[in-house]
C-alpha cells in the first residue's frame, strides 16, 4: 500500500484483490471472496483514476463473449457500517483468449475521471462486486487494483 | 538522493491488533466495522504483545510531515468522558540490520476521541485522529515500523482496541 507522485498532496494508492490467501474469485460472486483492507485518508480530494488488472482467470473460449465489464464497489467506513460512494465498473479483455483454460490473462483496465469525493479520516475500501453476466469467465484471480487520488477538488 | 522536484510519499499501514510483522490478513471487519475476525484486539493497558506491521522502505530522502490514525473499534469497561479519551502513542523504528537493532527516532501522538460509547461494549468507534507538523527525518533505504505503545498504569476506560489505521506521509 503505498504511494508516490511528485506533485504534492496527491495521492497514489495501490491495493490487492483476490490475493493474499485468496486464490480465486466467483466472477458472479459479489462482495464473498476478494476485497481489500481499509485504508484512511490524509487529506480531502477525489478518487479521479483507477486502474485493474486480473492476474489469471479460468475461461471457457467456446463461451467466451467480449467485453466482459467487472465491478469494485467503493465504500466508505460510518463507523459501524459501510456505505458504497460509487461503483467501478472495468472492461477487460482478451484479444486471444488461452487455450488454457486456467491461465488466461487480460489487458489492464483504466478508467478516467472517476471522481468520487473522499474527506480526511474516511477509510476506503473496495470489494469484487463482480459480473453481472458469466462471458465465459468462471473465475478470476490476482486481481490488483490502483486508486488515483488526489487533494482538493476534480481534476 | 537529490530530488529537483518535491515529491510525497503516502503509505498505509496497521498498528495495533495484528501480529507484529506479519502480513495483515485480509477482513472486511476494516471497512464495514464488524467483528474483527481477522484483527485479533490489543490492550491499551499492557506491553504491547501484538502490534506492529511489515516494514515499509523510504523511496527517498525527507521527512514525515503528516499522520492520520484511525481504529474500527474499541472496548470500554465503562462509560469515557466526553472529549478526547485517551492519548494513542506511535512508536517510529527504523529497522536495523541485524535482528535487535531497530531504532526508536520519534513518537507521534494522537488525541482521540469516542464517537459512540456504551458500558462495557466491544463496539465502540474512536474518531479519527490527525497531526501535521511532524518533522522526523528519513533517508532513502530506510526500513520503518510503526508500533502501538500502550497506555501502561492509565486507566482510561478503554481496554482494547482493534482494526488500526495509520496512513503516512513523506515529504522530500
Amino acid at each position: 500500500m503505498s504511494t508516490i507522485t511528485t506533485s504534492p498532496g496527491s495521492l497514489y494508492k495501490q491495493e490487492l484483490l483476490g490475493g493474499g490467501g485468496i486464490a480465486s474469485t466467483n466472477v458472479l460472486g459479489v462482495n464473498t471472496n476478494g476485497g481489500v483492507d481499509g485504508f484512511c485518508i490524509l487529506a480531502n480530494g477525489v478518487i479521479e483514476d483507477a486502474t485493474l488488472t486480473v492476474g489469471s482467470a479460468s475461461v471457457t473460449p467456446a463461451s467466451y463473449v467480449a467485453p466482459v465489464t467487472l465491478t469494485i464497489g467503493v465504500y466508505k467506513n460510518l463507523y459501524g457500517s459501510k456505505s458504497l460512494v460509487g461503483n467501478l465498473n472495468f472492461v477487460i479483455n482478451n484479444p486471444n483468449v488461452s487455450s488454457n483454460t486456467s491461465s488466461s490473462t487480460f489487458q489492464t483496465s483504466v478508467l478516467n475521471d472517476v471522481n468520487i469525493s473522499i474527506n480526511q479520516g474516511d477509510i476506503i475500501g473496495c470489494e469484487f462486486s463482480g459480473s453481472t453476466t458469466s462471458s465465459g469467465i468462471s473465475q478470476v484471480q490476482g486481481l490488483e487494483l490502483t486508486l488515483f487520488c488526489y487533494d482538493g477538488a476534480a481534476i | 538522493m537529490a530530488l529537483l522536484t518535491p515529491f510525497v510519499y503516502r503509505f498505509n499501514v496497521s498498528v495495533a491488533g495484528v501480529a507484529s510483522y506479519n502480513p495483515i490478513p485480509y477482513s472486511k471487519a476494516c471497512i464495514d466495522g464488524s467483528a474483527p475476525s481477522g484483527y485479533p484486539t490489543v490492550s491499551l493497558n499492557t506491553p504491547v504483545q501484538s502490534g506492529g506491521q511489515d516494514p515499509v522502505l523510504v523511496p527517498f530522502d525527507g521527512k514525515i510531515t503528516r499522520m492520520i490514525f484511525s481504529t474500527v473499534r474499541c472496548s470500554t469497561a465503562v462509560a469515557p468522558p466526553a472529549g478526547p479519551n485517551v492519548t494513542v502513542k506511535i512508536d517510529c523504528y527504523k529497522v536495523g540490520s541485524t535482528l535487535g537493532a531497530n531504532v526508536m527516532f520519534g513518537t507521534v501522538q494522537f488525541p482521540v476521541s469516542l464517537i459512540s460509547s456504551y458500558n462495557d461494549s466491544g463496539s465502540n468507534q474512536f474518531q479519527y485522529s490527525y497531526v501535521s507538523g511532524i518533522n522526523l527525518a528519513v533517508k532513502a533505504g530506510d526500513m520503518l515500523g510503526f508500533v502501538f505503545r500502550p497506555e501502561i498504569g492509565t486507566n482510561t476506560g478503554i481496554s482494547t482496541i482493534g482494526g488500526t489505521n495509520l496512513t503516512v506521509e513523506i515529504q522530500s
